[in-house]
């Protein structure tokens, strides 16, 4: 089978639009399949979806979010996982791309276009995310690809050791830190198409947002913590076609502050290997040097492709978000 | 609704797996306050039986996700205040429930266990193993003290909380479990029998080969975590166990020297000596030294061996 899409639900009304939007993709029957990991606690309301032969529904006890796509990855068949949420949909012709890149890529992890809407369903703005190959420092620059758009190979899944646990994570940010541990040995690849609608912002989300500047820092200091993670953090700035230099800052500059973050909680060691790998990858820019981008890279904060179209958009969509 | 105790079995599909199932239905607990559920991992399906019809009982399929993966997956699933977590050719004593019960209320530990009957393939009695370890047994665990998952109960909330069994680890991963609970939480011990496992090399499906080196990069992270040395060190309640502390950030530093990871290492060493510095008169017992030069035996074991013996003297 080549693909198992896995919808974890707290039993929102909006589950079955989710649902069919990914049984109406004009797609083989025997190559796809829908996992429904019920997370509510209680049942989900008769559909008529639930009768359909390539859905199964699964019951889990209140786990949360991340357990609840684990557990449905482990009874998922498909050679790919699709994570789907169940206030999210998917646009016609997206099995399809996805199907056609992987017949051109050897990626583990294929990421498309992305529509976000506000709870009305209007749209705020569309994100075409580039990244591919090796991205590492993008994805530690909190660049993010959403699981709704984007499948993943369930061998690669499955080596990681699947979605990190919210509580390892301070509540939240497992997606991004997903991307950042496939991509430590693994490449992406991008589909330059609208794959997916996501509904976005605060209200109504079971994310905590208010705190997600402490998740992202958690889950970079777990992937900094990882065997061969420095090496990758510059080979992945070698490696994008433009604005080397600035990824090369960008490496420096996430280094340099866990080195300043590991200090200050007493962890020296970590400092000092921190420290001595930011001047090391700072002599091997080499060139790099000489241009402003990189020391821009280093010295101010990343702006992600989607914070940018979010603030060009004029909308605010995260009013609960500690901005620090 | 909450009920007292859900029983996880992962299967190969293993025809063992209904003593195992009946074991567990068989307790005297009352029957709506415990469940199992098989989580099928053979890759196809289980051979109809008729356990499969009890109301207590739940199969789910997974993909061959080896016995971590499996677990966890149960455990998503569980309603009970406790997981039990047995495998497919171990049993329940029949009054495991009821002296776990007995347990859960007068201690507030979160991982409560048994004592276990080893038995071989044709299920002969070999030896019996009494841990005998309560509270924070943080240091003892680090040294390779464990307890076997058939005998243990663990609070559902605390498994959920620490993240469950490591899918990265196969073989050592009940170990890896317990380490992590005893970063924040504590142990209790009842001295009945509770479960029989089997002993054997063969037949099993923890991969040994890649047991030495996941291993060792799970023990690095634990060592790694915020609080480990003050846990480690309230846990030392003797010279020997101070020896001990020292011994586990020593290898650790020789570990972290071999893997090329420097800072790290200057890090372990640092605490290997303020360990030492922190032994203080114990430097001078022969106790201390024993333990920083002496590899890991298993002292359950040992005293399971002693007692077979002496037994088998005394018969004679």
């Amino acid at each position: 089978m080549f693909i198992s899409t896995i919808i974890p639900t707290i039993g929102r009304s909006t589950l079955s639009r989710a649902v069919y939007s990914v049984l109406q993709q004009e797609f083989p029957q025997e190559e796809c399949e829908v996992v429904v990991v019920n997370d509510s606690g209680g049942d989900l309301p008769a559909e008529e979806w639930q009768q359909h032969a390539n859905v199964r529904i699964i019951a889990t006890n209140r786990v949360n979010r991340s357990l609840a796509r684990n557990m449905g990855a482990s009874i998922a068949t498909g050679r790919y996982f699709h994570f789907l949420d169940d206030d999210d949909w998917m646009l016609p012709g997206a099995f399809e791309a996805f199907w056609e890149t992987t017949r051109n890529s050897s990626a583990a992890w294929i990421h498309g276009a992305f529509r976000m809407v506000d709870n009305a369903g209007e749209r705020i703005v569309d994100v075409f995310p580039e990244e591919k190959g090796n991205c590492y420092v993008n994805l530690i620059s909190w660049e993010w690809l959403p699981l709704q758009a984007s499948i993943v190979e369930a061998r690669v899944f499955h080596k990681v050791g699947g979605f990190a646990t919210l509580e390892s994570l301070k509540g939240g940010f497992e997606d991004i830190d997903l991307t950042r541990h496939i991509a430590l040995n693994d490449d992406f690849m991008n589909v330059s198409k609208l794959l997916a609608v996501i509904r976005s912002g605060d209200q109504g989300s079971t994310t905590n947002y208010a705190d997600i500047f402490i998740q992202n820092r958690q889950s970079r200091e777990r992937n900094l913590n990882m065997q061969g993670s420095y090496r990758r953090l510059f080979s992945s700035a070698r490696a994008n076609d433009t604005r080397q230099g600035y990824w090369y800052g960008k490496a420096v500059h996430y280094l340099l502050a866990s080195a300043v973050i590991n200090f200050q909680s007493g962890r020296y060691s970590v400092s000092t290997s921190r420290m001595f790998h930011a001047i090391a990858g700072t002599i091997a820019a080499g060139q790099h040097l000489l241009q402003t981008d990189f020391w821009n890279a280093v010295t101010k904060p990343h702006y992600s492709r989607v914070r940018r179209a979010l603030e060009s958009s004029g909308k605010v969509l995260y009013q609960n978000t500690r901005w620090s | 609704m909450e009920i007292f105790i859900t029983t996880v079995i992962p299967t190969i599909g293993r025809s063992s797996v209904k003593q195992a199932v009946e074991s567990v239905l068989a307790q005297s607990l009352p029957r709506g306050e415990f469940e199992v559920i098989v989580v099928n991992d053979s890759g196809s399906s289980l051979l109809e039986a008729a356990w499969q019809k009890s109301e207590q009982v739940k199969v789910i399929n997974t993909n061959k996700r080896e016995r971590s993966v499996a677990r966890n997956t149960g455990a998503t699933m569980a309603r009970g205040k406790y997981l039990h977590f047995l495998d497919d050719d171990d049993w329940l004593a029949p009054d495991a429930y009821q002296h776990l019960w007995e347990l859960s209320q007068v201690s507030p530990a979160k991982w409560l266990y048994g004592m276990t009957q080893l038995v071989d393939r044709q299920h002969h009695p070999l030896i019996q193993l009494r841990h005998n370890l309560h509270g924070n047994c943080f240091v003892q665990a680090m040294s390779g003290e464990w307890i076997p998952l058939q005998a243990s109960w663990i609070e559902r909330e605390t498994f959920m909380r620490i993240g469950g069994f490591n899918p990265l680890l196969a073989g050592p991963e009940d170990i890896d479990l317990l380490r992590r609970l005893l970063l924040e939480e504590e142990i209790a011990e009842t001295p009945n029998i509770v479960a029989h496992v089997i002993m054997a090399g063969e037949g099993s499906t923890t991969n040994y080969a890649r047991h030495p080196r996941s291993s060792r990069w799970a023990r690095e992270a634990i060592l790694e975590t915020t609080g480990a040395y003050n846990r480690i060190v309230s846990s030392a309640v003797n010279s020997f166990w101070h020896g001990r502390i020292s011994r586990v950030y020593l290898t650790s530093t020789m570990w972290n020297l071999q893997h090329w990871r420097p800072f790290t290492a200057m890090g372990r060493m640092l605490f290997f000596i303020v360990a030492m510095l922190h032994g203080g008169t114990d430097l001078f017992t022969k106790d201390f030294w024993q333990a920083v030069v002496k590899p890991y035996a298993s002292i359950a074991f040992e005293k399971g061996h002693g007692d077979a013996k002496r037994k088998k003297q005394l018969e004679l």
